[in-house]
Protein backbone atom coordinates (compact mmCIF):
# COMPACT_ATOMS: atom_id res chain seq x y z
CA UNK A 1 0.00 0.00 0.00
CA UNK A 2 2.90 2.31 0.79
CA UNK A 3 4.35 1.59 -2.64
CA UNK A 4 1.01 2.39 -4.27
CA UNK A 5 0.77 5.63 -2.31
CA UNK A 6 4.30 6.66 -3.31
CA UNK A 7 3.65 5.76 -6.91
CA UNK A 8 0.46 7.84 -7.01
CA UNK A 9 2.28 10.78 -5.43
CA UNK A 10 4.95 10.46 -8.11
CA UNK A 11 2.30 10.38 -10.83
CA UNK A 12 0.61 13.49 -9.41
CA UNK A 13 3.96 15.30 -9.17
CA UNK A 14 4.77 14.37 -12.77
CA UNK A 15 1.37 15.52 -14.03
CA UNK A 16 1.79 18.77 -12.15
CA UNK A 17 5.09 19.30 -13.93
CA UNK A 18 3.61 18.50 -17.32
CA UNK A 19 0.69 20.84 -16.63
CA UNK A 20 3.03 23.66 -15.65
CA UNK A 21 4.82 23.34 -19.01
CA UNK A 22 2.22 25.40 -20.89
CA UNK A 23 1.96 24.40 -24.50
CA UNK A 24 2.05 27.62 -26.50
CA UNK A 25 0.68 27.20 -29.99
CA UNK A 26 1.04 30.30 -32.11
CA UNK A 27 -1.09 30.65 -35.18
CA UNK A 28 0.31 32.57 -38.14
CA UNK A 29 -2.08 33.41 -40.91
CA UNK A 30 -4.07 36.24 -42.39
CA UNK A 31 -2.64 39.01 -40.24
CA UNK A 32 0.95 38.24 -41.22
CA UNK A 33 0.00 38.02 -44.89
CA UNK A 34 -1.85 41.31 -44.58
CA UNK A 35 1.36 42.91 -43.34
CA UNK A 36 2.92 42.02 -46.71
CA UNK A 37 -0.08 43.21 -48.71
CA UNK A 38 -0.13 46.44 -46.68
CA UNK A 39 3.53 46.96 -47.59
CA UNK A 40 2.58 46.67 -51.27
CA UNK A 41 -0.26 49.13 -50.74
CA UNK A 42 2.14 51.55 -49.06
CA UNK A 43 4.58 51.10 -51.94
CA UNK A 44 1.84 52.18 -54.35
CA UNK A 45 0.93 55.16 -52.16
CA UNK A 46 4.47 56.35 -51.52
CA UNK A 47 6.13 55.39 -54.83
CA UNK A 48 8.87 53.74 -52.78
CA UNK A 49 10.30 50.48 -54.06
CA UNK A 50 8.56 47.40 -52.71
CA UNK A 51 11.99 45.76 -52.30
CA UNK A 52 13.12 48.59 -50.01
CA UNK A 53 9.91 48.54 -47.97
CA UNK A 54 10.02 44.75 -47.54
CA UNK A 55 13.65 45.01 -46.39
CA UNK A 56 12.64 47.60 -43.76
CA UNK A 57 9.65 45.50 -42.80
CA UNK A 58 11.73 42.33 -42.39
CA UNK A 59 14.16 44.21 -40.19
CA UNK A 60 11.37 45.63 -38.02
CA UNK A 61 9.67 42.23 -37.81
CA UNK A 62 12.91 40.61 -36.74
CA UNK A 63 13.43 43.22 -33.99
CA UNK A 64 9.85 42.77 -32.75
CA UNK A 65 9.79 38.97 -32.96
CA UNK A 66 7.09 39.02 -35.65
CA UNK A 67 6.98 36.09 -38.06
CA UNK A 68 6.59 36.92 -41.75
CA UNK A 69 5.77 34.35 -44.42
CA UNK A 70 8.90 33.27 -46.35
CA UNK A 71 7.96 34.54 -49.79
CA UNK A 72 9.30 36.07 -52.95
CA UNK A 73 7.50 38.92 -54.64
CA UNK A 74 7.19 40.98 -57.79
CA UNK A 75 5.16 44.02 -58.67
CA UNK A 76 3.96 45.83 -61.76
CA UNK A 77 2.49 49.23 -62.42
CA UNK A 78 0.99 50.49 -65.65
CA UNK A 79 -0.76 53.76 -66.43
CA UNK A 80 -2.31 55.28 -69.51
CA UNK A 81 -4.21 58.35 -70.68
CA UNK A 82 -4.20 61.91 -69.41
CA UNK A 83 -6.59 64.66 -68.30
CA UNK A 84 -9.38 63.57 -70.64
CA UNK A 85 -9.41 59.97 -69.45
CA UNK A 86 -7.19 57.08 -68.54
CA UNK A 87 -6.30 54.88 -65.65
CA UNK A 88 -3.69 52.75 -64.00
CA UNK A 89 -3.29 49.26 -62.62
CA UNK A 90 -0.97 48.02 -59.90
CA UNK A 91 -0.36 44.50 -58.73
CA UNK A 92 2.06 42.94 -56.26
CA UNK A 93 2.30 39.15 -56.00
CA UNK A 94 3.77 37.30 -53.03
CA UNK A 95 4.48 33.63 -53.45
CA UNK A 96 6.36 30.60 -52.23
CA UNK A 97 6.23 28.02 -55.00
CA UNK A 98 7.67 25.17 -52.93
CA UNK A 99 4.99 25.65 -50.26
CA UNK A 100 2.25 26.50 -52.75
CA UNK A 101 1.48 29.87 -51.18
CA UNK A 102 0.24 32.78 -53.26
CA UNK A 103 -1.31 36.08 -52.34
CA UNK A 104 -1.55 39.45 -54.00
CA UNK A 105 -2.63 43.04 -53.68
CA UNK A 106 -4.05 44.70 -56.76
CA UNK A 107 -5.52 48.13 -57.29
CA UNK A 108 -6.86 49.77 -60.40
CA UNK A 109 -8.72 52.81 -61.55
CA UNK A 110 -10.14 54.15 -64.76
CA UNK A 111 -11.68 57.52 -65.41
CA UNK A 112 -13.40 59.37 -68.21
CA UNK A 113 -13.84 63.13 -68.48
CA UNK A 114 -17.55 63.90 -68.63
CA UNK A 115 -17.25 67.66 -68.90
CA UNK A 116 -16.10 70.88 -67.29
CA UNK A 117 -17.78 73.63 -65.33
CA UNK A 118 -16.91 76.88 -63.59
CA UNK A 119 -17.93 77.78 -60.06
CA UNK A 120 -19.05 81.22 -58.84
CA UNK A 121 -15.44 82.20 -58.25
CA UNK A 122 -14.42 81.37 -61.82
CA UNK A 123 -12.55 78.20 -60.86
CA UNK A 124 -12.51 75.43 -63.45
CA UNK A 125 -13.80 72.03 -62.31
CA UNK A 126 -13.27 68.93 -64.42
CA UNK A 127 -15.97 66.29 -63.95
CA UNK A 128 -14.94 62.64 -64.18
CA UNK A 129 -16.68 59.31 -64.04
CA UNK A 130 -14.36 57.16 -61.95
CA UNK A 131 -14.09 53.50 -61.01
CA UNK A 132 -11.63 52.48 -58.30
CA UNK A 133 -11.09 49.16 -56.53
CA UNK A 134 -8.68 47.17 -54.40
CA UNK A 135 -8.28 43.41 -54.39
CA UNK A 136 -6.71 41.45 -51.54
CA UNK A 137 -5.97 37.77 -52.01
CA UNK A 138 -4.76 35.75 -49.04
CA UNK A 139 -3.63 32.14 -49.46
CA UNK A 140 -5.95 31.15 -46.59
CA UNK A 141 -8.97 31.86 -48.80
CA UNK A 142 -9.92 30.62 -52.23
CA UNK A 143 -11.24 34.01 -53.29
CA UNK A 144 -10.10 37.62 -53.22
CA UNK A 145 -11.63 40.33 -51.07
CA UNK A 146 -12.62 43.40 -53.05
CA UNK A 147 -12.85 46.83 -51.47
CA UNK A 148 -14.07 50.06 -53.01
CA UNK A 149 -12.16 52.72 -51.07
CA UNK A 150 -13.77 56.14 -51.06
CA UNK A 151 -11.69 58.93 -52.61
CA UNK A 152 -11.23 61.83 -50.21
CA UNK A 153 -12.77 65.26 -50.56
CA UNK A 154 -10.24 68.07 -50.42
CA UNK A 155 -10.21 71.76 -51.29
CA UNK A 156 -9.67 70.81 -54.96
CA UNK A 157 -11.80 67.66 -55.14
CA UNK A 158 -15.47 66.80 -54.65
CA UNK A 159 -16.54 63.16 -54.80
CA UNK A 160 -20.06 61.73 -55.15
CA UNK A 161 -20.99 58.04 -55.02
CA UNK A 162 -22.43 56.73 -58.29
CA UNK A 163 -22.57 52.99 -57.58
CA UNK A 164 -20.42 50.24 -56.11
CA UNK A 165 -16.86 51.40 -56.74
CA UNK A 166 -18.10 54.14 -59.07
CA UNK A 167 -17.78 57.82 -58.35
CA UNK A 168 -18.39 61.18 -59.92
CA UNK A 169 -15.30 63.23 -59.11
CA UNK A 170 -14.99 66.95 -59.65
CA UNK A 171 -11.43 68.20 -59.67
CA UNK A 172 -10.17 71.77 -59.88
CA UNK A 173 -6.72 71.53 -61.52
CA UNK A 174 -3.99 71.17 -60.50
CA UNK A 175 -5.30 68.47 -58.20
CA UNK A 176 -4.52 64.94 -57.03
CA UNK A 177 -7.40 62.81 -55.83
CA UNK A 178 -6.27 60.42 -53.07
CA UNK A 179 -7.73 57.73 -50.86
CA UNK A 180 -7.22 57.33 -47.12
CA UNK A 181 -3.96 55.44 -47.62
CA UNK A 182 -2.49 58.27 -49.70
CA UNK A 183 -2.80 56.46 -53.04
CA UNK A 184 -3.09 58.95 -55.89
CA UNK A 185 -6.17 57.95 -57.88
CA UNK A 186 -6.24 60.79 -60.43
CA UNK A 187 -3.75 63.59 -60.94
CA UNK A 188 -4.78 66.43 -63.21
CA UNK A 189 -2.35 69.07 -64.30
CA UNK A 190 -2.85 72.67 -65.30
CA UNK A 191 -4.64 75.49 -63.61
CA UNK B 1 -7.10 -5.47 7.57
CA UNK B 2 -7.42 -6.47 3.94
CA UNK B 3 -10.65 -4.51 3.66
CA UNK B 4 -8.91 -1.39 5.02
CA UNK B 5 -6.01 -1.87 2.59
CA UNK B 6 -8.39 -2.28 -0.32
CA UNK B 7 -10.32 0.82 0.76
CA UNK B 8 -7.21 3.01 0.98
CA UNK B 9 -5.88 1.60 -2.28
CA UNK B 10 -9.15 2.41 -4.03
CA UNK B 11 -9.11 5.89 -2.48
CA UNK B 12 -5.59 6.52 -3.76
CA UNK B 13 -6.51 5.30 -7.24
CA UNK B 14 -9.63 7.50 -7.35
CA UNK B 15 -7.76 10.61 -6.18
CA UNK B 16 -4.91 9.99 -8.63
CA UNK B 17 -7.29 9.36 -11.51
CA UNK B 18 -9.33 12.48 -10.77
CA UNK B 19 -6.16 14.60 -10.72
CA UNK B 20 -5.02 13.02 -13.96
CA UNK B 21 -8.36 13.67 -15.65
CA UNK B 22 -8.32 17.29 -14.53
CA UNK B 23 -4.76 17.93 -15.66
CA UNK B 24 -4.92 16.28 -19.04
CA UNK B 25 -7.52 18.60 -20.57
CA UNK B 26 -6.29 19.27 -24.13
CA UNK B 27 -5.35 22.87 -25.00
CA UNK B 28 -7.74 24.98 -27.07
CA UNK B 29 -6.99 24.58 -30.77
CA UNK B 30 -5.35 27.66 -32.34
CA UNK B 31 -7.91 27.73 -35.15
CA UNK B 32 -10.28 29.50 -32.78
CA UNK B 33 -8.21 32.60 -33.54
CA UNK B 34 -9.00 32.46 -37.26
CA UNK B 35 -11.08 35.31 -38.61
CA UNK B 36 -13.77 34.76 -41.19
CA UNK B 37 -13.86 36.57 -44.52
CA UNK B 38 -16.08 39.38 -43.22
CA UNK B 39 -13.81 40.24 -40.37
CA UNK B 40 -10.74 39.92 -42.58
CA UNK B 41 -12.27 42.67 -44.72
CA UNK B 42 -12.32 44.84 -41.59
CA UNK B 43 -8.86 43.57 -40.71
CA UNK B 44 -7.50 44.91 -44.00
CA UNK B 45 -8.34 48.44 -42.94
CA UNK B 46 -6.41 48.00 -39.70
CA UNK B 47 -3.19 48.23 -41.63
CA UNK B 48 -3.04 51.95 -42.01
CA UNK B 49 -0.68 54.77 -42.72
CA UNK B 50 -1.90 56.73 -39.71
CA UNK B 51 -1.60 55.33 -36.21
CA UNK B 52 -4.67 57.22 -34.97
CA UNK B 53 -6.70 55.29 -37.55
CA UNK B 54 -5.48 52.07 -36.00
CA UNK B 55 -7.07 52.88 -32.66
CA UNK B 56 -10.38 53.82 -34.29
CA UNK B 57 -10.48 50.87 -36.66
CA UNK B 58 -9.45 48.40 -33.99
CA UNK B 59 -12.67 49.28 -32.18
CA UNK B 60 -14.68 48.79 -35.37
CA UNK B 61 -13.09 45.37 -35.92
CA UNK B 62 -13.95 44.39 -32.33
CA UNK B 63 -10.26 44.31 -31.46
CA UNK B 64 -8.11 46.25 -29.03
CA UNK B 65 -4.53 47.46 -28.89
CA UNK B 66 -4.24 46.24 -25.30
CA UNK B 67 -4.72 42.49 -25.46
CA UNK B 68 -5.88 40.89 -22.25
CA UNK B 69 -5.18 37.25 -21.32
CA UNK B 70 -6.90 34.61 -23.43
CA UNK B 71 -7.39 36.97 -26.34
CA UNK B 72 -6.15 36.06 -29.79
CA UNK B 73 -3.35 38.36 -30.86
CA UNK B 74 -1.92 39.33 -34.23
CA UNK B 75 0.59 41.89 -35.49
CA UNK B 76 -0.53 44.94 -37.45
CA UNK B 77 1.72 47.36 -39.32
CA UNK B 78 1.39 51.11 -39.57
CA UNK B 79 3.64 52.89 -42.09
CA UNK B 80 4.86 56.28 -40.90
CA UNK B 81 7.06 58.20 -43.35
CA UNK B 82 8.20 54.97 -44.97
CA UNK B 83 9.02 53.32 -41.65
CA UNK B 84 7.00 50.32 -40.48
CA UNK B 85 5.70 50.37 -36.91
CA UNK B 86 4.39 47.06 -35.65
CA UNK B 87 1.57 46.85 -33.13
CA UNK B 88 -0.09 43.91 -31.48
CA UNK B 89 -3.85 43.77 -31.72
CA UNK B 90 -5.93 41.43 -29.56
CA UNK B 91 -9.51 40.26 -29.88
CA UNK B 92 -11.91 37.80 -28.35
CA UNK B 93 -12.61 34.78 -30.56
Amino acid sequence: MLAAAMLSLAVIAYLNRVESLKIRVTYHGEAEWMILLAAARHSLASNESLDVLIARLSSAASRNGVWLPPVEWNSSHASWGGNTGGGWAYRADFYNTSLGWRGYFAASTSYVLLGAEYDDHGNLWLVYNLTYLHEYRLPQYSYSITLHPEPLNTTCSRVYAAGEGEWIAKLSPPCTLKDKWGIAIISVEGG
Amino acid sequence: MRVAEAFFLALIVIVTASYAAKMLVPPQPPLRCLRDANTVAAWITLHSSRSKDLQLLAVKANATLQPTPHHCVAPVVVWVNGTPRLYTVGWKP
